[in-house]
């Protein structure tokens, strides 16, 4: 009994001595382990797998935590609600009587034949007046983006357009956040790569955005962009003569995502910078001496050796930063949110995870915002296949 | 021949140049937090700003005339009344919240983590690409269910609601089994045949050989829990209840005055300095631990 017992013992091993055991023998000689794996197991049952099924049935129901009633099935309504787009020709607009084309000059519709006189007399611009998308767009669908499209004037609907741009936001924020991270940490990377006093302290000042609280420097970065000439950059900016009156940077919606921008690279930059430094560690240096002796410059020894062989950390950075990208938060919280809404002005800041804690945690729409977060993960899923697919062909190649 | 040998010179200091500037510009959120923190209220209403502090003090933080306004606000340690022990309650929340989750969670992994690299037993795969799997789920598609379950079952502004739920850590498992696959099985078997049970074998044996396993993951998991701000921006409503994150969201009004920056700042400094401190402290394992997750994963 007691030798066979061992948790450790292959299974294979005791049977050459006696019968298979059965697996119910199994299970029960491996109570060890079970009760080990335990203290693991439960807590990641309820908080990880229990939660994962209730947030795909939540998904598929109108479940306001504010209201009493049961929350109720209504099958894809949450994803159809976000998904939905209309694309709609935009004719122009014409005066009903004369026929005539109208402009539209501030907030009133004028015909043509009139425009040059307000235009002179008001000072106003005016453009071609085009028909209101409230009468081109079905119900339940509103204007999300206006645009001409082979040389057509077409309106862009959603039912929730604040999705879309929360999606469009996000995008725009992880393309520019991650060639800035990769281009910048491998560039650290590279030029601190011997390994002198000098250079460990430089690695240790762009390390430090990664272990200080972040949270702590974004607020530090809030007051180093505040719109008051106390503002370090404005106060800067002021002093070079580039601007002469303080850009309330927090308040524009100009401004809104480059800052998200330059704070995220500026945060990024040290963690890529300490992967691709053990990329190139373990890049045999035999190949750079091969290469001075056949008289490489240094462009052709990066673009030829360097890059190539960085291939699988760069693709790990890459895989890394855009799904850290995706799921970008506390800055817009801290920076743009305000009992108004997440996203900054005009949701300028607004992108998916800022909208998902808006839907569920302020608006309570508990369905809605499971909705959200399982569109995140799709989209977080398939780039990270695109990315893996891609990696591996080139590797092949 | 020469020409070009200096001008790739020339181009090397340039790059050079250029990194100095950029680690300068890194240093910057630094420079202006420890500044802004010791500066007295006239010198924080300054236009221009000072660059280098004229007379430092300590009024951010507590300021025994924090009641004669305009030359003196209250500091950091004065500004919560209502809650008993004011900041320093709001410090040791985060102490306490953090350290629990980083040495429960820690504990259970390695637990586990042995379990699934040195034992043989049905269903061991299975367990296995069951946690890895769930490392790839963000945690926003998790945080609904999680919120009406906490907020049901544990009670919202509690510990339990901040500590139980963060303690199931897919990554330090994945992290620490790697590391004691690569522990011989012969070191084990002889143990047990000295009569050690399984238990005894993990604490006495297992856990001290991965400590430095268990120091870079400790670190991350640590950095990672005294940074949350989404779970406790859900689940804690009272004053109290507040951890350093949730302080830190109340320190940046856009139309806020100059003179609130002192207490910004300073507690932003507060916020930072144990990740600052416990970096230098552990600068290799931090490092190690970035690095051998990248390789293995």
């Amino acid at each position: 009994m007691s030798a066979q017992t061992y948790p450790g013992r292959r299974s294979g091993a005791a049977s050459l001595h006696r019968q298979p055991a059965s697996i119910l023998q199994r299970i029960w000689r491996s109570r060890v382990s079970y009760i080990m794996l335990l203290p693991m197991l439960l807590p990641f049952a309820f908080f990880v797998l229990l939660p994962l099924i209730q947030s795909a049935l939540v998904s598929f129901q109108d479940y306001s935590a504010v209201k009493t009633d049961e929350p109720e099935y209504i099958g894809f309504e949450n994803y159809v609600n976000l998904l939905s787009l209309e694309l709609r020709e935009q004719p122009a607009l014409f005066d009903d009587a004369t026929g005539e084309r109208m402009y539209l000059c501030g907030r009133r519709r004028i015909p043509q034949s009139e425009v040059t006189a307000y235009e002179s007399e008001e000072g106003a611009t005016c453009s071609e007046a085009f028909v209101s998308p409230r009468d081109l767009l079905s119900d339940g669908y509103r204007e999300w983006q206006t645009f001409t499209l082979l040389g057509k004037q077409v309106v862009l609907g959603a039912r929730d357009p604040r999705f879309w741009t929360s999606i469009a936001n996000t995008f725009v924020f992880v393309f520019y956040t991650v060639i800035g991270k990769l281009v910048f940490g491998l560039a650290v990377a590279l030029a601190l790569r011997k390994q002198t006093r000098f250079n460990y302290v430089l690695r240790l000042i762009f390390f430090l955005p990664s272990v200080t609280a972040s949270i702590a420097v974004t607020v530090v970065w809030g007051w180093i962009f505040k719109g008051q000439p106390y503002g370090l950059i404005n106060y800067m900016l002021l002093q070079s003569g580039a601007i002469t009156e303080s850009i309330s940077f927090l308040n524009d919606a100009a401004w809104t995502m480059p800052i998200l921008v330059a704070m995220t690279i500026w945060g990024g930059i040290g963690y890529n910078m300490i992967l691709f430094l053990a990329g190139l560690q373990n890049i045999n240096p035999e190949l750079y001496e091969v290469a001075a002796i056949d008289g490489a410059g240094p462009w052709a020894i990066f673009s030829r050796i360097t890059l190539p062989l960085l291939r699988p950390t760069t693709l790990y950075v890459l895989i890394t930063s855009i799904i850290g990208g995706f799921q970008v938060f506390e800055a817009v919280y801290i920076l743009f949110a305000t009992s108004e809404g997440m996203g900054g002005v005009l949701d300028s800041g607004l992108t998916v995870v800022p909208y998902l804690y808006d839907s569920g945690f302020r608006l309570f729409q508990m369905g809605y915002a499971s909705a959200i977060a399982w569109i995140l993960f799709a989209i977080i899923f398939v780039l990270t296949l695109i990315n893996l697919r891609v990696g591996r062909a080139s590797e092949a190649y | 021949m020469e020409q070009t040998a200096r001008s790739t010179t020339v181009l090397r200091w340039m790059g050079m140049a250029l990194i100095v500037l950029m680690a300068l510009i890194i240093l910057i959120p630094y420079y202006w937090m420890v500044l802004g923190a010791f500066k007295t209220v006239p010198e924080l209403n300054r236009i221009p700003p000072t660059f280098i502090i004229e007379a430092p003090t300590l009024n951010s933080f507590y300021d025994p005339l924090g009641e004669l306004p305009p030359d003196h606000t209250r500091g950091l340690f004065q500004i919560y009344p209502g809650t008993e022990g004011g900041f320093f309650r709001y410090v040791f929340n985060s102490m306490f919240v953090s350290g629990a989750i980083t040495v429960c969670a820690l504990f259970i992994a390695a637990l586990a983590a042995y379990v699934l690299a040195k034992h043989h037993f049905p269903g061991r795969n299975f367990f296995f690409l069951l946690f890895i799997a769930s490392m790839m789920i963000p945690w926003q598609v998790t945080i609904i269910p999680n919120f009406l379950n906490v907020s049901r079952y544990i009670g919202l502004d509690t510990y339990g609601a901040l500590i139980i739920p963060a303690l199931p850590k897919a990554f330090a498992l994945f992290f620490l089994r790697q590391y004691m696959l690569s522990m011989p099985d012969e070191m084990i078997e002889a143990a047990r045949l000295d009569g050690a049970g399984e238990f005894r074998i993990f604490l006495r044996m297992i856990l001290p050989l991965v400590g430095p396993a268990l120091v870079s993951m400790g670190l991350f998991i640590w950095l990672n829990e005294w940074n949350n701000l989404v779970w406790p921006l859900v689940t804690m409503r009272s004053e109290e209840m507040r951890t350093l994150p949730l302080i830190m969201t109340t320190m940046n009004d856009p139309f806020a005055a100059a003179t609130k920056q002192g207490v910004a700042m300073a507690s932003a400094l507060l916020t930072s300095i144990p990740t600052v401190i416990l970096f230098i402290l552990f600068q290799k394992q931090f490092v190690q631990g970035i690095a051998v997750v990248s390789v293995k994963g």
